[in-house]
């Protein structure tokens, strides 16, 4: 077969003489999928519900008590006893304890109490007139009321120190006990102290724990007192001298001193100022 | 029963923060005093603190000062000291040493003290009831007194230091709950007086119950703050090595505090003893200031054990807020009888946390 060459075709259309139609782009549009180049995350978290427990705490913890007791009785009790041929008169009063010794001219006050109160336990008493069988056991035949328990006592003044005012406790009560004493200063003149010496019995403790001798003084008539140190009782130390030292100089009306212990001492002789200046 | 005694010695003064008294305790309103609801004793001699009942505006106020009373009844008993510098010089300013009103605060019966120091009980018209007419109440001086009024039979009572001065029966009983105690220092709320009322050994008790159920007497309220620490389990001190030594301030200082993580944990610690002359126990009334950290479960229950017997408290479902949290026991749990100071001072104190 040979080649067939053609060098021009043409075709003639019947047209309705419309203009020609030119475009000049075409842009064709596709619906795709199409990815985003990156994905950027912010933020991530989790509710989780559960239960968690929170501290408890605690600032302040206390009891308030309703008690009833002496402070909140304001009557007056009075009652007499004898003992060792002093008389003595006896007024409770709601905020301490007066004893009167009827037997001296004139007759002399003191305040008793129990422990370091201005009360002392024994409210009301009586002198118990029959023998008692163990009278000479008990001390002596007074029996007192106790103010806060109602125990009954009998007043022993052998005894240096309080029974317990609960009868279902062991161990006692020591109380304070003081003795005032003064010199006199006449003029103008200062009069130096130098020291102060104590003669008593030979101690007899008691209580370890309260073993000690105080001496205070006052120049203001009692108004106030000052501490001249307390003296440490050793026990069995019959050779033990109480001296109080350089206690400065007194001036009229005059010095008060005062002994104060809670039983280190049995018995006060005198307290003597060996060195002092004849006023 | 004993249903509140307060010898005001524990809180703060004043009227924020740890300072507000009013934080979970009974009182309802205590009228501010310049910044000092509780001042010193003004007896110059008696330690501690009072309460003052002040009045210090022409507002029309009911009353100054009021609590609400825990469990309201129909027969109520207020007792307490009180202590004035003088005698009201009119009628407006005759003080309402203790006043009962129902539970929507409505005026039931006021005890007045009037001008010449008789003692009066006024019903709700502010009509007199009774009136002792001789003088009973003094000034300068401290004065237990105590009223005791049902509300149904329509009896009352006063007493002055345990002597009664007053009787009657009202005609016809209100026969309604009271809810609200209050005090003022005027009678009307539209006097003014700068006179002050003060107040100290609050008790309040109903006639329900074994014990407490009659007057009380003369009594007195002591503080006994925690003592000793004599076992602990979980608690934890925010400083130091002691728990007690963080919660027993007389002032509540919320910066210290034991914490406890979790349930179970228990201090145990013993308390203060009470006077020596102290002849007899009415009642025990336990307080705790406590809190949690945030919102959850956080129990507190707290007891009086006595030997090796507990008298336990509510179990208190805590808050995020510092309150105080408060339990009354009338009953040695040892000797199923009531706490006497022999009794009582051999008692400790233990704070569960149960949740």
């Amino acid at each position: 077969m040979t080649d067939a060459q053609i060098s021009q075709a043409q075709s003639l259309a019947v047209t309705e003489g419309a203009p020609d139609l030119r475009a000049s782009q075409v842009v064709p549009l596709a619906v795709i999928n199409y990815p985003s180049e990156e994905v950027q995350q912010f933020q991530a978290s989790a509710q989780v519900v559960e239960k968690r427990d929170t501290d408890a705490k605690v600032f302040q913890a206390f009891a308030m008590v309703v008690v009833r007791g002496l402070p909140e009785w304001p009557v007056c009790r009075a009652w007499t006893y004898t003992l060792d041929g002093h008389d003595f008169y006896v007024l409770n009063l709601v905020t301490e304890t007066l004893v009167c010794d009827l037997s001296q001219q004139p007759p002399a006050w003191f305040s008793w109490g129990t422990g370091d109160s201005a009360l002392w336990r024994g409210w009301v008493g009586k002198q118990w007139v029959a023998k008692l069988p163990n009278e000479d056991a008990f001390g002596t035949n007074i029996l007192v009321g106790d103010r806060v328990t109602g125990t009954l006592y009998f007043l022993n003044p052998q005894l240096p120190a309080d029974d317990n005012p609960d009868f279902t406790e062991d161990g006692t009560q020591p109380f304070r006990r003081v003795v005032t004493g003064q010199v006199i200063i006449r003029g103008r003149s200062a009069v130096p102290c130098f020291g102060v010496e104590l003669t008593g019995s030979p101690p007899q403790l008691y209580d370890e724990t309260l073993n000690s001798a105080e001496l205070f003084v006052s120049d203001d008539r009692g108004g106030s007192y000052v501490s001249c140190g307390a003296i440490t009782v050793e026990e069995n130390a019959y050779d033990q001298r109480f001296d109080w030292l350089s206690l400065g100089s007194m001036f009229s009306p005059g010095r008060l001193f005062q002994i104060v212990d809670y039983g280190a001492l049995t018995r006060i002789d005198d307290l003597e100022i060996p060195d002092a200046s004849k006023p | 029963m004993l249903q509140w005694a307060d010898n005001f010695s524990f809180y703060g003064s004043g009227e924020a923060g740890a300072e507000n008294m009013l934080d979970g305790l009974p009182y309802s309103f205590i009228t501010p005093n310049n910044g000092n609801q509780l001042p010193v004793d003004p007896d110059g001699v008696s330690t501690g603190r009072v309460l003052v009942v002040a009045a210090t505006n022409n507002n029309s106020n009911l009353t100054d000062s009021r609590m609400s009373v825990p469990t309201p009844a129909k027969a109520l008993g207020v007792g307490a000291r009180f202590y004035r510098t003088t005698l009201p010089s009119s009628s407006g300013i005759r003080p309402v040493i203790i006043g009962y009103r129902s539970i929507a605060n409505a005026r039931m019966y006021d005890l007045i003290v009037e001008p010449n120091g008789a003692l009066s009980v006024y019903d709700f018209d502010s009509d007199l009831i009774a009136t002792t007419t001789i003088p009973i109440f003094t000034t300068n001086t401290w004065q237990h007194i105590e009223m005791l009024i049902d509300s149904e039979t329509g009896d009352i009572e006063v007493r002055r230091e345990g002597v009664p001065v007053l009787t009657a029966t009202e005609a016809v009983p209100q026969n309604t709950l009271i809810g609200i105690v209050s005090w003022s220092n005027r009678q009307s709320g539209t006097s003014n007086t700068s006179v002050q009322l003060y107040m100290k050994g609050l008790v309040v008790w109903d006639k329900s119950g074994t014990y407490n159920n009659d007057f009380m007497g003369t009594v007195n309220v002591v503080g006994c703050p925690v003592a000793s620490d004599e076992s602990n389990t979980g608690w934890t001190p925010s400083t130091g090595a002691d728990i007690y030594a963080l919660l027993d301030e007389s002032t509540p200082n919320d910066a210290d505090y034991a914490s406890a993580a979790a349930a179970a944990a228990s201090v145990e610690m013993s308390l203060a003893d009470v006077p020596a002359d102290s002849t007899s126990v009415r009642g025990v009334i336990t307080v705790v200031r406590a809190m949690k950290t945030d919102g959850g479960d956080a129990n507190l229950q707290v007891s009086l054990k006595s030997v090796a017997a507990y008298d336990a408290g509510v179990d208190h479902a805590i808050t995020p807020t510092a309150t105080y949290w408060w339990d009354v026991s009338e009953e040695d749990p040892n000797t199923v009888s009531p706490w006497t100071p022999g009794t009582f001072n051999d008692a400790s104190i233990r704070i569960n946390r149960t949740l």
